[in-house]
């Protein structure tokens, strides 16, 4: 007997929920293809997590629809879908052993008890917890109890699997390990997963499709690399990964369109000249959003056009050095692998930027 | 059609065509009705409409069958779910229409008759039949609301608050209506505002001749004054005991512990006739101040003194209970940091800890002002001429005025005080709570008290609990001797003449007077008691764990009753179910259902605090693992919940077994209640009976309350002993 899927997709169609007059999620749309796995990313009262419940059937939507698989859910209470989530409290039943919990979806729907244990013996064994049948949960370290509860949501074979920030219980190394577990778990049963988190590098780690909310909207949708290579706006510049966010003046005169790739367009720092990708920005003022790590700090005048600059904060970091660079663009964060030539306060630096790391942000 | 809506409607159809539709006089239970079934008195609805003429009844029909429509439907059809909630909304409205509509004598309203014409026929109050027509009606209405999303679309939820609104309406709402409506009645039904007025104005009632004559006062303002004496001085006390109990060295402190207690398991006038027994005017003390100081024996202890005194003893426990909260609530780190800016002890007790407990002493004061107002058992036994507002709407009654319309406006009267109290209570210190008591452990150690402090707990503290403990060996002994105060020799006769059992041809006979109330109490109290925690812990649930429009509104009804004197609900349950609709009076089952809605609000407060402190994910967890609403319930919060339905059971037995305010007008002869029994005896000035009886409740409540705690069991949570080492842990698994 092992465990199979009946992965299906979920479909949001301009869902609002609105709690009094706030509204927690506001016209959302998305689809999350079957055997897929979506993240929902935002900082925290952004409405992810009440979008997942409303997945779940926890909550329903105050209008527009939801769709699992064909079936419309917006007003069927969660008994009644074929869902199951981890929480993030891992909510494990105190008073049951490890196998009872694992047990007691199938109980309740009235499968029979020797299917019933055997289904839940093979959840377990996916999960590497064969043999704590008997244990208390309360006898479990943290990661033990969190892959009893990823056990107990897979065993149903749901339709989807969500996770509400499952891993934000755990130490650092442990989480690390388990997202692993997780992402390699659900594709190798070909799950769709809806997983929460208001960790960017968790999310970008194990997504197909990272939807980034921002106050009860979505702020932007795409795959991971999407995201961060081309941010739709500042929110989502800032949110994925660090930025310094500066002004510039986009042009699309001076600039050459190659045949392939993007269209580009010249875009002016200061008396810096770069040329990028456009993105459909009419000309005129820009944002221009810049990694850290996309910033090249040199202490010889380097060839081509640069901007000047003073370090006006050093941190060593281990694996890296930081700095604060007062430029003419503003205050600057910098990241430099380069631990062996730290650069001490007041220094004059000379600064040109990467090929990747440097986009201009929509409107 | 979804399974419950099926399920309820079959239940429906067997209310509406099989069994009695009206109460049955000899007891539904009893199945005298079986044999006769098709007689007018027993006839189902179905047969009521077309044999006998109640043509009103057919419409209810109508609201039955139009469901049936339904069978094969999806129930995901938002037309099935609106469908429902027209069919159950008309079906009840419908339900209640008729059922004032048409009473003992035809129409029930004048204008009815004149309309329509006489109706010649009639009928009687609504029984077992009509309740699964009503409960149908109720469950079609919320499932429908749920099919439509309301309650998160949850049937069982939108089903418990069908169930719970109506139920309180019909048994807390309603009687407290009808008071209202026949205050302002003359004695034969006719509206008389002007008569309204002038009693509720009566100089017996806000008389002030007290203030400069001899001559009484009003009954409202006894009632007040003696609230607020015994609210000041149990709070004081309560104080008193709370700093012995939680800031001294003091070695008793489990000795203190059992006073909590006591007050749960006595009967509330049993204090009342300690109280005789030792200062009457052959009391105890009284005949030993006689013999050596010379002291002539007087009646001193009927009227205000004795009261006090009574209500004192038996209420100050309750101001313990509240203020060792309060005192344990202090944070000492705060006290510890006005140490450390120089303050010296009194002065950190006085500027810091005092101020701290201020909305708990107000807490306390309300809950002994509240009980004072609402006491009754121990004004009617040591009132003397001292009248106040539950004894007088007794008297208003029974005595020879019998003079309902009075008995409401003294209702009224005393409604305003208590719910103005609870009121405040609510809305004042509900948002003025110093609760230091955070997720964070506080590292500090409690600061011992300054010797003033010290010195008033103490003076206050163990004379009050050496005072208690004779009143309680007094109660003890009281039935082992010929005549408290006269005659000390041992005897048994109180006991036997109690409870004698003797043997006949036809085995055990219960010859004894007592044996009579006391099963029948035995036999209520524990039909109410799991009726009264379920209701209560149910109603919990749906407040902790359901969001829904009106959620406040429905809070404060399922509390309301609380602040409702047990007299006003008794004479309320007179006046509004002595008649169709809802005829009860004389049954055991109104008694079974004034317990329920008296004693429902300790078990919704007991169930919240225990419910607040298990993991919301917990029932969310088995519901997204496709268990329903009730399975839930069932297998996850109930064992969770074991302590608060330990404390919900006991609660509702212990205090069915020791009503007397409530119970006193609805006790009959058929089913006459201890305690009611017990009073009797008193006002004939039988004390030995009376006490000894009391003593065997005390000790049977004893055992029911330990037997409950084995039944019930201890709740399985497999945590190890020592601290447990994740957080996360600790969130997943309930707080102990």
């Amino acid at each position: 007997m092992t465990v199979g899927t009946k992965a299906a997709s979920v479909k949001f169609e301009g869902v609002t929920k609105a709690f009094g007059t706030v509204r927690a999620v506001d016209t959302v749309s998305f689809v999350v293809e079957p055997g897929t796995l979506a993240t929902l990313l935002g900082p925290s009262g952004c409405g992810k997590t009440t979008t997942l419940r409303m997945i779940a059937g926890l909550e329903l939507p105050t209008s527009g629809r939801i769709l699992i698989g064909e079936r419309d859910v917006s007003r069927i209470h969660a008994t009644e879908r074929d869902v199951s989530m981890v929480f993030q409290s891992y909510a494990l039943f105190p008073h049951m052993t490890v196998l009872e919990n694992v047990c007691y979806g199938l109980e309740v729907r009235g499968a029979n008890a020797k299917e019933v244990k055997d289904r839940a013996r093979e959840g377990l064994k996916l999960v590497s917890l064969e043999g704590y049948d008997s244990r208390m949960p309360s006898e479990l370290s943290g990661g033990q109890q969190q892959r009893v509860a990823v056990a107990r949501a897979l065993v149903l074979e749901p339709q989807v699997l969500l996770f509400d920030e499952p891993l934000s219980n755990l130490d650092a190394k442990l989480r690390r390990r388990m997202r692993e577990d997780i992402r390699e778990l659900q594709q190798k049963l070909g799950l769709t997963a809806v997983y929460v988190t208001h960790d960017q590098a968790e999310a970008l780690a194990v997504s197909d499709k990272v939807i980034v909310m921002h106050q009860g909207r979505i702020a932007q949708q795409g795959g991971p690399l999407d995201l961060y290579e081309a941010p739709d706006n500042l929110f989502v510049a800032d949110f994925i990964g660090d930025a310094n966010v500066v002004k510039g003046e986009l042009s699309r005169s001076g600039a050459r369109d190659h045949d392939a790739g993007p269209a580009i367009a010249m875009v002016r720092l200061g008396n810096l000249e770069l040329l990028l990708p456009h993105r459909d920005v009419p000309d005129g003022p820009v944002d221009v959003a810049i990694r850290p790590q996309a910033v090249i700090l040199a202490t010889t005048r380097p060839g081509r056009t640069h901007l000047e600059g003073t370090i006006s904060k050093a941190a060593y970091i281990g694996s890296h050095m930081e700095y604060e660079v007062s430029t003419p663009l503003g205050e600057m964060f910098v990241i430099d692998q380069a631990t062996g030539r730290q650069q001490p306060r007041g220094r004059t630096v000379y600064i040109t930027f990467g090929d990747r790391g440097v986009t201009v942000v929509k409107p | 059609m979804s399974r419950p809506v099926a399920w309820w409607l079959a239940v429906g159809w067997i209310g509406y065509a099989i069994l009695p539709w009206y109460a049955i006089e000899a007891g539904f239970w009893g199945f005298s009705w079986l044999p006769g079934w098709f007689d007018a008195n027993n006839a189902p609805a179905l047969v009521q409409s077309f044999a006998y003429g109640r043509w009103w009844l057919l419409p209810v029909a109508l609201a039955l069958l139009a469901p049936l429509a339904l069978l094969g439907w999806s129930k995901d059809e938002p037309g099935v779910a609106r469908l429902l909630i027209v069919v159950g909304t008309a079906g009840l409205a419908w339900l209640v229409l008729q059922g004032f509509a048409v009473g003992l004598k035809g129409w029930s309203f004048g204008w009815m008759e004149s309309l329509f014409g006489p109706l010649g026929n009639r009928q009687f109050g609504m029984g077992y039949g009509a309740l699964l027509v009503a409960g149908c009606f109720i469950v079609l209405l919320t499932q429908g609301l749920a099919g439509l999303g309301y309650f998160q679309g949850d049937g069982f939820t939108a089903g418990s608050i069908g169930v719970i609104i109506a139920t309180i309406a019909a048994f807390v709402f309603y009687p407290v209506f009808i008071v209202l409506v026949s205050a302002a009645q003359d004695n034969q039904g006719n509206f008389a505002p002007a008569l309204f007025v002038s009693k509720i104005l009566d100089q017996e009632i806000w008389g002030l001749d007290c203030v400069y004559s001899s001559l009484r006062c009003g009954v409202a303002w006894n009632s007040l004054f003696l609230a607020v004496l015994v609210g000041v001085g149990t709070t004081v006390l309560g104080l008193a005991f709370a700093l012995v109990a939680v800031r001294s060295g003091f070695r008793f402190k489990r000795i203190l512990r059992v006073l909590t207690v006591l007050p749960i398991i006595t009967p509330p006038f049993v204090i009342g006739l300690a109280v005789i027994l030792m200062f009457g005017r052959s009391g105890a003390v009284t005949m030993l101040l006689s013999e050596h100081f010379g002291i002539a024996p007087s009646r001193w202890i009927y009227g205000l003194p004795g009261v006090f005194m009574a209500q004192m003893l038996a209420f100050t426990p309750i101001a313990f209970l509240v203020m060792i909260g309060v005192v344990q609530g202090i944070s000492p780190s705060l006290e510890e940091a006005a140490l450390t800016l120089r303050a010296d002890r009194w002065r950190t007790f006085k500027t810091v800890s005092l101020p701290l407990m201020r909305p708990g002493l107000a807490n306390a004061f309300l809950l002994g002002f509240i009980e004072s107002l609402a006491d009754f058992g121990n004004p009617l036994v040591l009132g003397g001429n001292y009248d106040v507002l539950s004894t007088k709407i007794f008297f208003a009654v029974v005595g020879a005025q019998h003079d309902q319309g009075r008995a409401a406006v003294l209702s009224i009267i005393l409604l305003v005080f208590t719910l103005s109290a609870f009121y405040a209570q609510r809305q004042w210190l509900g948002k003025k709570s110093y609760a230091t008591v955070t997720g964070k452990g506080d590292a500090g150690l409690p600061v011992p008290l300054p010797a003033r402090a010290h010195l008033f707990a103490y003076g206050l503290a163990v004379p009050w609990a050496l005072f208690t403990a004779v009143v309680y060996v007094m109660i003890l002994l009281g039935g082992f001797v010929q005549s408290m105060g006269r005659n000390h020799d041992f005897t048994l006769r109180h006991y036997v003449a109690a409870f004698q059992v003797g043997w006949t041809e036809h085995g055990i006979h219960f010859s004894g007077a007592a044996w009579n109330s006391f099963w029948t109490t035995l036999e209520i109290s524990l039909l109410a008691a799991p009726l009264t925690a379920a209701l209560g812990l149910l109603t919990a649930y749906v407040l902790v764990r359901q969001k829904f429009a009106g959620k406040d509104a429905f809070e404060f009804g399922t509390m309301l009753s609380f602040a409702i004197p047990g007299t006003v609900i008794g004479i309320s349950y007179i006046l509004a179910f002595n008649t169709p609709p809802i005829e009860l009076t004389g049954t055991g089952v109104i008694l079974v259902i004034c317990f329920i809605f008296r004693n429902m609000p300790v078990g919704v407060r007991a169930g919240i605090a225990a419910m607040s402190q298990i993991d919301k994910s917990l029932d969310e967890a088995s519901l997204t693992l496709g268990a329903r609403s009730f399975t839930t319930m069932r297998r996850i919060i109930m064992p969770l919940l074991r302590p608060a339905v330990v404390a919900s059971l006991v609660y509702a037995f212990v205090r069915a077994m020791t009503a007397v305010s409530a119970v006193i007008f609805l006790v009959t002869a058929q089913y006459e209640m201890a305690t009611a029994y017990i009073v009797g005896r008193v006002e004939a000035g039988d004390y030995g009976l009376a006490i000894a009886y009391c003593s065997a409740l005390i000790v049977v409540m004893i055992v029911a309350i330990l037997l409950i705690q084995v039944l019930v069991g201890e709740r399985k949570l497999g945590r190890r002993s020592a601290a447990a080492p994740i957080s996360s842990e600790i969130q997943g698994s309930a707080a102990a």
